[in-house]
């Protein structure tokens, strides 16, 4: 019995090890290039880290909103800025901890000065960021901002 | 009454609109502070009168991409200071969201990292809303003129924050060197990743 459940237990830690190292690196043309081939499908970007404490404190809306948009073209990408190098140190192990169900990126994309206007020319380079598209409806906000609720968090939704 | 409400709602909202737009640009008059340092001496911009310029840099102790840049702020006024453009770190955020960033802890981080620069604590955040920082770190380098000090660039210290090894472009440094010829620096605007800053918390910024 015992056996069993360790058996069961490792199990389970391997399937979280290798689900959470499914971290894909991303820069802006092969994330433009995704978002435009999904159509109609509404992208919420997430700009976060995991040392952004009001990035850490609206992660939860982000995924209650997973939840309830799951029957619809929506997909959420959670997208660490965290530095590359403490991707297996920090980013992996919080995102076992907080069993974050969203997909989860790590942007690698090097000069900011360039990619963050090309993101959103409103936006300053502050933290959190929200960046919301569908390439069907052409729509295109950001959000320099922190969502305190769901239902705050659901007015982004383009309309 | 009731168009009183109304008259009130456009008001906040115009203030809104107003208060989004506020902050400096480049070629505006600094605006001037008044700031408890670490050593707990007060200073303002009269007391860089004699300076060229002053390189101000909106920073503080806890946020990862600050402490990315202290060695290259140390640097930059060590190398600055002698040639008339000084570093002066101010640090915004408040205290009861981000407890690292106290006075006490700012006086503990310089002590520990040999801090050369002053390193000053805008308490009231007003200093921070006025230049219209928005993140840490958020650089703003002044141009002392004869009608006194003006903004000359607006934005990151270089363009990798992760990894030095991969900076291209040292953007207060050629802005330095372009006033320095007595040029406006070509590049006077730059964008960069940081931490918000922790404003207090009122009723419409919950």
């Amino acid at each position: 019995m015992i056996q069993k459940l360790i058996y069961t237990f490792f199990i389970a830690l391997l399937f979280h090890v290798s689900q959470a190292q499914n971290v894909k690196d991303w820069q802006y043309d092969a994330l433009d290039a995704r978002i435009k081939n999904g159509k109609d499908t509404t992208y919420i970007i997430n700009f976060w880290a995991t040392w952004c404490r009001p990035c850490v404190a609206e992660l939860p809306h982000f995924e209650a909103l997973a939840t309830e948009m799951k029957d619809q073209k929506v997909k959420i990408i959670l997208m660490s800025v965290d530095f590359p190098k403490d991707k297996e140190s920090t980013l992996i192990p919080f995102i076992i901890d907080r069993k974050l169900q969203n997909e989860i990126g790590l942007w690698v994309e090097a000069n900011e000065n360039e990619w963050i206007d090309k993101v959103a020319k409103e936006w300053s380079g502050a933290l959190p960021g929200t960046w919301v598209r569908n390439a069907g409806l052409s729509h295109r906000k950001f959000y320099e901002k922190s969502f305190h609720s769901l239902t705050e968090l659901k007015e982004i939704m383009p309309k | 009454m009731k168009s009183n409400i109304l008259f009130f709602t456009f008001l906040c909202f115009l203030f809104t609109a107003f208060a989004q737009e506020t902050g400096l640009k480049v070629g505006d008059k600094a605006a001037d502070f008044k700031l408890k340092n670490i050593d707990d001496k007060t200073f303002s911009l009269k007391d860089y009168k004699k300076d060229k310029g002053v390189i101000v840099i909106f920073t503080c102790n806890h946020c990862p991409y600050s402490v990315a840049y202290e060695d290259r702020i140390i640097a930059l006024h060590n190398t600055y200071a002698a040639q008339g453009f000084p570093v002066v770190a101010i640090n915004p955020n408040d205290v009861e969201t981000v407890p690292e960033d106290s006075f006490d802890e700012m006086k503990k981080r310089a002590k520990d990292k040999n801090f050369t620069f002053r390193y000053l604590f805008d308490d009231t955040q007003a200093i921070a809303k006025a230049y219209g920082a928005t993140r840490t770190p958020h650089v703003y380098l002044l141009k002392n003129s004869k009608k006194g000090f003006e903004v000359a660039y607006i934005g990151a210290i270089d363009n990798s924050a992760k990894d030095e090894a991969a900076i291209t472009e040292k953007y207060v440094e050629a802005a330095i060197a372009a006033l320095q010829k007595g040029e406006k620096p070509t590049v006077d605007a730059t964008k960069a990743i940081g931490c918000s800053i922790k404003w207090k918390k009122t009723s419409s910024n919950p």
